[in-house]
């Protein structure tokens, strides 16, 4: 036994100190635990590997001091002794029999190991009360590990709504065959610093999967259905684009030269958006202008429908794709401070927010702060052409970005200056923005002036206007405006109405 | 002379061993004071029919001892005073002319005083080497070679030996392979104050102790067949021929007291001088089977004489017998191997 607790006590001390170099996190269970096992294996031992009798009878010998008498007789064969062999087998009998078997065999640890033992024994628990420095390492394991779970589990539900998106089967097969092995390969990752470069992945296997630029095709559909809405086609129609087209087609013969001429020109302007963007659907659009100016074939202004309607279906399979692509970028966000705050000490708070910016940009944006120090980082896509402001990064190709503001999570001290990575479009894009430490207080949002893009202007002015018009009359007949203004703005509307030749 | 074809018939028991060695030592004090380790040394040899080399400056009895151990057993005893013209016939005997009553005349052997139980050679280390080696074949063989014919020695045959550590003008120093003939080498140590007071008292009055022969040689055959019976564990066999090899030099098992200063090691003459010392004190203690404090007590006189010193060790004044506790000390007692049980 004693020799099992020096084993037990100098393998604990090495596992106690192994513990602060390498971050175990297991040892102060397994050394109370290995503990009955070190001071019961010898007898465990011994009852399933009995002990040779000759050394048992030594030991005896040692314990009785009986002069080798007991070892004797147990080192000879009894078949062959002598005749004073036997005589002395006898009388190691009759002395063993004279002092019982505690006395032969007692129960004992040498005080000399069990001294080794204590002195061992109490190093391991010294090393168990001072702190670890490992501890914080395990720590912050155990927090990117629940993180990535989380974030697993988000992707998991993102592939859940995937599923009801309105795309196609395959399109839908890929998509959620893609997010399940991210989710699987995020909950396998060892590290956040690994899980981002899954992401980074999966969203270069995403952006392969997207064709030309959905968002400005979608943007000027979109827009061309809701003039639509207010001012048909042509006098008489009504519902979607698609439709109207369609109903075009058929009644094209019944419609007046300039309601004809109208309707060409309307489908030219879309087609010549459309140039560059989705080349297909420009020329289809071009194809039923003409036949409207020229009273041609009523089948091009049909099969402008129909290329319309097929257009406005794989848009929204692309879009479906850069949904998901911006969710795992906003997911890698959110890794990546938490992965910052973890590294310095900070418990994670990642904040996600939706940012709405002017016009018909439509934000997302999601904030963390540091350091006291509070900050809002959005993600805009779409709208007019404009600035960024309120920290925002927006990132839209082409198209001009919208304000964008975030929710902010803000965190307690930190006395290093921070640094937090911020996301363009594209991961790969990556941007640090410096922080500024603030002692721990909170501080108002940051108002720094993001860089914007001049982008091309792509929406006829024509169609937007009807909206705008639509939506400021509305505005007008519901917001506290003095009765005698609202005329005034119903004039300055009437003024930007779009004219001929602008 | 006693029986020399005595078949050893009849067995003694180890009380009645014990019974006759503690009367012969009984004996022996009535004329030797204050030397009982010398008494157990010498009985160890005579029950281990072993010879012994006895070693002590003039005066401390050594010759009174043996003479007494001669008185106190039924034995042939015979004294050779050892000088340098003392010649190998002189010990071993030789063919003398004879004419018999009938006028034939013949060449008969006629004995020499080694032809004794026990022989007391006095001062051995004076003989010239050529006596000394008559000397050694009849110790080793127990038998001497006279005109050609073989001629066996009385069982038992001991040879006690003195010798002097002094006065080393005009001696022959026995060599190493007389030595090892001996089963052990005895130190006689000067009287203690109080143990001189005794013997003042018995040498210089009208004292005169009277010795009685307590045992003869059928019986101390079978004392000495006895001894030989007494077991010996393996593991204390063991130590003993790991003793034994750790006086050698070239051991790797030797302690660096030996390998500095032993030029050779004990021969397995050793070994079994070491473990027929070692049953005799068994029995003598009372004990039917050797114990390693046995050995540890016959290590010393066994192994003195067997470890040769080198020139080195002899420079610096080394005791072989502190060589011999050096290697006593550095093998593990067999004790050793049962401490892992706990």
């Amino acid at each position: 036994m004693g020799a099992g607790l020096v084993i037990w006590s100098a393998s604990s001390l090495l596992l106690m100190l192994a513990a602060r170099v390498w971050p175990l996190g297991w040892e102060e269970t397994a050394v109370p635990i290995s503990l009955p096992v070190a001071a019961l294996g010898p007898f465990l031992a011994g009852l399933a590997r009995p002990l040779p009798t000759d050394l048992v009878a030594r030991a005896a010998d040692r314990d009785l001091n009986a002069a080798d008498r007991l070892g004797t007789a147990a080192g000879f064969d009894e078949e062959r002794r002598v005749a004073l062999e036997r005589a002395q087998a006898m009388e190691a009998a009759r002395y063993a029999q004279a002092h019982g078997h505690r006395q032969a065999a007692p129960l004992r640890v040498p005080e000399r190991r069990l001294l080794v033992a204590t002195v061992l024994a109490l190093a391991v628990l010294a090393l168990a009360v001072f702190d670890n420095p490992m501890d914080a390492v395990l720590e912050r394991r155990v927090a990117e590990n629940e993180l990535l779970e989380e974030a697993a589990a988000e992707i998991e539900r993102g592939a859940r709504e995937v599923e009801a998106a309105p795309i196609s089967e395959q399109e839908k097969k890929e998509l959620v065959e893609e997010l399940d092995r991210l989710a699987q390969e995020l909950q396998d990752a060892p590290s956040i610093e690994e899980a981002l470069q899954e992401l980074l992945d999966a969203q270069r296997r995403l952006a392969a999967l997207q064709q030309g630029d959905h968002v400005a095709a979608k943007t000027l559909t979109r827009s061309f259905e809701r003039s639509l809405e207010d001012n048909p086609l042509a006098p008489g129609l009504s519902g979607s684009a698609a439709e109207q087209l369609a109903q075009l087609a058929a009644q094209m013969n019944e419609l007046s030269q300039a309601e004809r001429s109208e309707a060409s020109e309307r489908l030219s302007q879309l087609s010549e958006s459309l140039q560059g963007i989705d080349p297909g659907l420009a020329a289809a659009m071009q194809a039923a202008s003409s036949a409207l100016a020229e009273a041609g074939d009523p089948r091009a202004v049909a099969a402008a429908a129909e290329a319309l309607t097929a257009a406005q279906a794989g848009m929204a399979a692309q879009e479906a794709v850069a949904a998901t692509s911006a969710s795992l970028g906003a997911l890698g966000e959110q890794l990546a401070a938490a992965q910052s705050a973890l590294a310095q000490g900070a418990s994670p708070g990642p904040g996600q927010g939706a940012g709405q910016g002017p016009g018909e940009g439509q934000g997302q944006g999601q904030g963390s702060g540091q350091g006291g120090q509070n900050q809002g980082q959005g993600v805009g896509a779409g709208g007019a052409g404009g600035t960024n402001a309120n920290n925002a990064q927006g990132a839209t190709g082409g198209a001009a970005q919208p304000d964008g503001t975030g929710n902010n999570a803000s965190r307690s001290t930190g006395d290093a200056p921070v640094y937090d990575p911020i996301f363009g479009r594209d991961v790969a894009d990556r941007l640090r923005v410096s922080g500024t430490n603030q002692g721990g207080r909170d501080t108002e949002l940051g108002t720094q002036i993001g860089a914007g893009t001049d982008g091309e202007i792509l929406i006829p002015y024509s169609f937007v206007y009807p909206e705008w018009s639509a939506r400021a009359a509305r505005s007008v007949d519901t917001l506290a405006i003095p009765a005698s203004l609202r005329s005034f703005v119903r004039a300055y509307f009437r003024s930007l109405a779009p004219k001929e030749g602008r | 002379m006693t029986d020399r074809t005595d078949p050893n018939a009849g067995a003694i028991t180890p009380d009645e061993y014990r019974s006759a060695a503690l009367a012969v030592e009984a004996e022996v004090r009535k004329m030797i004071v204050g030397q009982d380790k010398l008494i157990r040394e010498v009985l160890t040899c005579l029950f281990a029919e072993g010879h012994a080399l006895i070693e002590g400056v003039p005066g401390l009895g050594k010759t009174m001892l043996l003479r007494t151990l001669a008185d106190a057993l039924d034995l042939e005893f015979s004294r050779i005073q050892f000088t340098p013209d003392l010649m190998p016939a002189d010990i071993v005997g030789t063919q003398v002319f004879n004419e018999d009553e009938d006028g034939r005349r013949r060449f008969e052997f006629s004995p020499g005083p080694l032809f004794a139980n026990l022989t007391l050679a006095d001062e051995v280390n004076r003989a010239t080497p050529k006596t000394q080696s008559a000397l050694l074949e009849a110790m080793q063989e127990r038998a001497a070679t006279v005109a050609g014919e073989t001629r066996p020695m009385p069982r038992p045959f001991f040879v006690m030996a003195t010798q002097n550590p002094i006065e080393m003008e005009g001696t022959y120093p026995l060599p190493e392979a007389q030595l090892d003939r001996f089963l052990l080498k005895i130190l006689v140590e000067p009287p203690e104050p109080e143990d001189l007071v005794s013997i003042l008292e018995r040498t210089t009055t009208r004292y005169e102790p009277n010795i009685t022969r307590v045992l003869d040689a059928a019986r101390l055959r079978r004392m000495i067949a006895l001894t030989r019976e007494v077991p010996l564990a393996p593991h204390l066999a063991r130590h003993v021929a790991a003793l034994v090899a750790a006086t050698n030099p070239q051991r790797p098992e030797a302690p660096e007291l030996v390998r500095r200063y032993v030029r050779f090691g004990s021969s397995p003459r050793g070994a079994q001088a070491l473990v027929l010392g070692a049953k005799v004190n068994a029995l003598l203690e009372g004990r039917l089977n050797v114990a390693e404090e046995d050995v540890k007590t016959v290590a010393r006189p066994a192994l003195r004489h067997r470890v040769i010193l080198s020139y080195e060790a002899l420079a610096d004044g080394v005791a072989p017998d502190a060589l011999v506790d050096a290697v006593v000390s550095h093998v593990p007692s067999p004790s050793k191997e049962v401490e892992a049980l706990g």
